[in-house]
């Protein structure tokens, strides 16, 4: 199997199967519209990614190389999080930081698959939980005053008591 | 400190001198924390009722190497009582945190969102302004996305 390199924001190089960097739609368009040869020397810079998020993404990319592919985004269908793999799940036990940056990764690189799973797995942080867990689970600040609080869980009121 | 600041050294190193000499309130600062989620003012606290040698101490951990210093917080964390490390962990711990549906661009928070169900989604915009209307930060009343999306479903 032909190898590319990919090199990340801090200059790190990583020796990749083709067929797994093309994965990304953006390194397998790349590769494509820039007729980069196979058995060319060259080196794919990703200016967005640093070398310990790449190294996840390559993981990831190496794990799922054998899948078949995703079907089309159906807008009218309910959107399942309780899905993930357990290969998955244990792969993104990491912290918030790092999810993060495999976000922004995966929507740079145009890897759906990974850009579905981490998007779930914040969503399921978010499930389930009351206004409060979830300032505390994201540190974010609560910027209503109270009676601006008081309004806006009124107008949800309607929801909580179904 | 911005959320986007991951563990930086002096912070650490803050709160490692910290803990050595302030066990008890240690513990009133975690109990306080819990209610607030904030570590902000807490620790500017601390800093104030910091020992005079401590400044002397933190000179010499800044020259040190990385490696050094990684070495010198294990030590450090060695010494401490397990009510110490828990007031590191609570301060340490929202350096780690982050706000998703604030930091990320438009589009993927509302691909978050979008995996939400109506009573998930209205309570995440019950949290603050900006969940109430993640695409557009000048919160404009009336019509917020968060909504939109929940009645979508």
């Amino acid at each position: 199997m032909p190898n590319i390199k990919l090199q990340s924001s801090d200059s790190e190089i990583f020796d990749v199967d083709v067929e797994i960097a093309k994965c990304s739609v953006t390194i397998k368009t790349m590769l494509e519209d820039l007729g980069m040869d196979e058995d060319e020397e060259e080196v794919v810079p990703l200016p967005n990614v640093n070398s310990a998020i790449l190294k996840k993404v390559i993981q990831w990319a190496t794990y799922h190389k054998d899948d078949p592919p995703l079907p089309e985004d159906d807008e009218n269908k309910e959107k399942r999080t309780d899905d993930i793999s357990s290969w998955d799940a244990d792969f993104l036990k990491v912290d918030q930081g790092t999810l993060f940056e495999l976000i922004l990764a995966a929507n740079y690189l145009d890897i759906k698959g990974l850009l579905d799973v981490t998007c779930k797995t914040v969503a399921n942080m978010i499930k389930g939980k009351s206004p409060e867990e979830i300032r505390k689970t994201f540190n974010i600040k609560n910027d209503f005053t109270a009676a601006e609080e008081e309004q806006v869980r009124k107008e949800n009121e309607w929801c909580e008591e179904k | 400190m911005g959320p986007l600041i991951i563990c930086p050294p002096p912070a650490i190193k803050k709160y490692c001198m910290e803990l050595r000499r302030k066990k008890t309130e240690a513990e009133a600062a975690t109990a306080n924390r819990n209610k607030v989620a904030v570590p902000g003012p807490s620790t500017s606290d601390a800093a104030a009722q910091a020992p005079p040698e401590t400044e002397q101490r933190l000179t010499h951990f800044q020259v040190w190497s990385n490696n050094e210093k990684i070495q010198a917080l294990d030590a450090l964390i060695t010494h401490c009582s397990a009510s110490q490390v828990r007031h590191v962990l609570k301060a340490i711990e929202p350096m780690f945190q982050r706000d998703f549906i604030s930091l990320l661009p438009k589009e993927l928070a509302l691909t978050v969102l979008g995996y939400l169900r109506p009573k998930d989604l209205l309570r995440a915009a019950q949290t603050c302004k900006y969940w109430q209307c993640p695409s557009d930060n000048k919160n404009k009343s009336g019509s917020s996305e968060i909504s939109e999306l929940s009645e979508a479903n």
